[in-house]
């Protein structure tokens, strides 16, 4: 091999091709992540060849449109553009949908624990990255749809007490909306935050691989007596090169042609039904992901509060205290665990997962939790379920709770011995 | 070190090190620090001050206008006039003529029936049912809607709300325009702010008073 003579690359190569990797299904959750991404980033470069990050006015059918939206209508319009918008809009929804199955996932089986506390927080700060990136996105079409999510999130972040009217001008170019927001936000999107992406994951990976996976103990034994193997400890799974990476491509594979099935039959984001930016705001709600926030938003009671000429306001709370504070005990679940219980994982070469059933604790606080994001979800449409704020934001606060101390009871039933 | 080293060297070395330590961190701090001195002009397009006077201004439309008895609509940027709106209660979003398409002036113009209007609407800035608020919603900023009186959300109850109401349709917050905007339901904390409106001589509604508050959010 001409890099081997030179470069040595065997030596690296045989360092790393032996690393076991687990088998089980739920542990590519976090590989489909990454493709999803890789295809994000693909997609994002021919987009980008294409589109105007402009606001300038534009002939577009005998009409005054942005520019920005001209060039996505032109781009739904090139021979293959309105299938790679959607392949690029469907691989953000499944990117983030798979962060969060993969951190469901090492949850439930407590494989964040310590010494992989510090790749559950860099995991939980790339799932707020990838919703950033997202939210970025958002506005670069210059439709309606843009315009109010951009809006929305300005007037946010205006809502911080005392600094809110600074911070959100040097953020967002000056007040909402202005000619210079676009072009910035076009920046971050498709450079600044796709960087802090790869070095993120660059970092996670090779933790990744100096800390190896966790494993089932029961799948352990039955795969060790099956290979006839007798010791007690030790890793089992198959070998980077060549199974690994055969399986990573078959999936890498699997899923580009899942997303373009996906994104030739289902309409995602359809830039010219929601038309140029109208004064008049029709009504839309987020993306699934923000869905939460937007209807704690609605459901928080108007509040104003002046504390040292600051003012707090139930748009602060609902749509920055409250979500900040919720994504802060996500990143610190690993450090409140090892307070609450002193628990840690044994050896960094050996780690076997926690079984969820024999955890209620654990799975109840988690299964509590999936209830609020899913009824704080579902506030977002209470005017079509026709239930008021305040019994929504009561059955909001209310109802994970009991869902939790009954999957608790159940489960403690179940497992008398669990902690 | 080797075994050489004088105890002079021995001294001065650390001491050089951590000289050279501080210097290497000083030109970091400073470089970095440089580029951080434009920060305040990443908000571009800080406000200019330029003072727009209100008053006077007339009113046109900011979108297509169909009147409910179905006769022929009016084309957006038309001068809104008293005979143009329906029976009362009626509403249609307007810019004042000299800032359309700057949605921070976007306004609602109500007919509303003139015997419901009452305080704490400012009722000099009222003729024969017309009242105009700013229409965008002090919660988060969005463009205010018109609901129709049977088809009011879950969050204002009846007693509430006898007529029509502005309502936001991203959060859902409501504003009775009958009395001066008050916050019916939805996360809203304060009215959206009144402004004055009047026939001039030649039936067109205008702009006779600046809005009585801070506009949008915050």
């Amino acid at each position: 091999m001409a890099g081997d003579s030179r470069l040595d690359l065997d030596r690296l190569f045989g360092k790393f091709k032996d690393k076991a990797f687990p088998l089980h299904g739920t542990f590519f959750l976090g590989e489909l992540a990454l493709f999803s991404f890789v295809t994000l980033v693909l997609t994002g470069t021919f987009l980008g060849l294409f589109y105007e990050p402009s606001i300038r006015l534009v002939e577009l059918a005998g009409e005054q449109v942005p520019a920005a939206y001209a060039s996505v209508v032109k781009i739904d319009n090139l021979s293959v553009g309105l299938l790679v918008r959607r392949i690029h809009h469907w691989s953000a929804q499944i990117m983030i949908a798979a962060v969060i199955v993969h951190m469901a996932r090492i949850y439930f089986t407590g494989a964040y624990k310590k010494p992989r506390d510090v790749n559950w927080l860099i995991g939980a700060i790339l799932l707020q990255v990838t919703i950033l990136a997202a939210f970025l996105g958002y506005l670069l079409p210059f439709d309606e749809f843009a315009v109010t999510a951009t809006s929305i999130g300005y007037q946010v972040f205006k809502s911080i007490p005392w600094i809110g009217a600074t911070f959100s001008s040097l953020a967002f170019a000056g007040p909402f909306p202005n000619p210079h927001l676009v072009p910035r936000f076009f920046t971050a999107h498709v450079f600044l935050i796709p960087l802090l992406i790869v070095g993120l994951i660059g970092v996670h990976l090779m933790i990744l691989l100096k800390l190896k996976h966790t494993q089932d103990p029961k799948v352990t034994k039955r795969l060790r007596e099956r290979a006839g193997d007798v010791k007690e400890r030790g890793l089992v799974g198959v070998p980077m090169w060549p199974e690994q990476a055969v399986l990573m491509g078959t999936i890498f594979m699997s899923y580009l042609a899942g997303v373009s099935l996906l994104a030739a039959f289902v309409p995602v984001h359809p830039v010219e039904a929601y038309g140029p930016s109208v004064p008049g705001t029709p009504a839309m709600r987020p993306d699934w992901y923000l869905l939460w926030i937007y209807g704690i938003l609605k459901i928080i009671p108007s509040i104003d509060l002046t504390i040292l000429g600051g003012s707090i306001t139930a748009e602060f709370i609902g749509g920055l205290l409250v979500p900040g504070g919720i994504f802060g005990l996500i990143m610190g679940v690993p450090f409140i665990d090892e307070k609450v219980t002193g628990d840690t994982a044994e050896d960094t070469e050996y780690t076997e997962l926690d079984r969820p059933l024999e955890r209620p604790g654990r799975t109840a606080i988690g299964i509590g939790a999936i209830a609020f994001f899913v009824l704080a979800g579902t506030a977002g449409y209470l005017e079509e379920i026709g239930i008021g704020a305040l019994t929504m934001g009561l059955i909001t606060l209310l109802a994970p709770v009991a869902v939790g101390a009954i999957a608790y009871v159940l489960l403690r039933s179940r497992a008398p011995s669990g902690a | 070190m080797t075994d050489d080293t004088t105890d002079e060297t021995r001294d001065v070395l650390p001491v050089r090190r951590r000289v050279l330590q501080w210097f290497g961190g000083l030109g970091v701090v400073g470089f970095f620090g440089a580029l951080l001195t434009p920060i305040k002009d990443l908000g571009i397009a800080a406000a200019g001050g330029q003072e727009i006077e209100l008053p006077g201004q007339a009113l046109v439309l900011a979108e297509e206008y169909s009147p409910p008895d179905g006769s022929e609509s009016f084309a957006t940027g038309e001068p809104v006039t008293a005979d143009m709106l329906g029976e009362p209660p009626e509403s249609v979003l307007v810019y004042p003529e000299n800032l359309v398409d700057n949605n921070d002036y976007l306004v609602r113009l109500h007919n509303l029936e003139p015997d419901r209007i009452a305080e704490p609407t400012n009722l000099d800035w009222v003729q024969d049912g017309l009242v105009a608020y700013s229409a965008i919603c002090t919660h988060l900023g969005c463009t205010v809607g018109w609901e129709e009186e049977d088809d009011q959300p879950p969050n204002v109850s009846a007693e509430l709300q006898e007529g029509a109401s502005m309502l936001c349709p991203c959060h859902i917050s409501s504003f009775d325009p009958y009395s001066g905007a008050e916050v019916l339901g939805g996360p809203a904390s304060r009215p959206v702010p009144q402004i004055g409106v009047a026939v001039n001589e030649s039936g067109a509604v205008e702009l006779t008073s600046e809005f009585e508050g801070e506009v949008g959010s915050g």
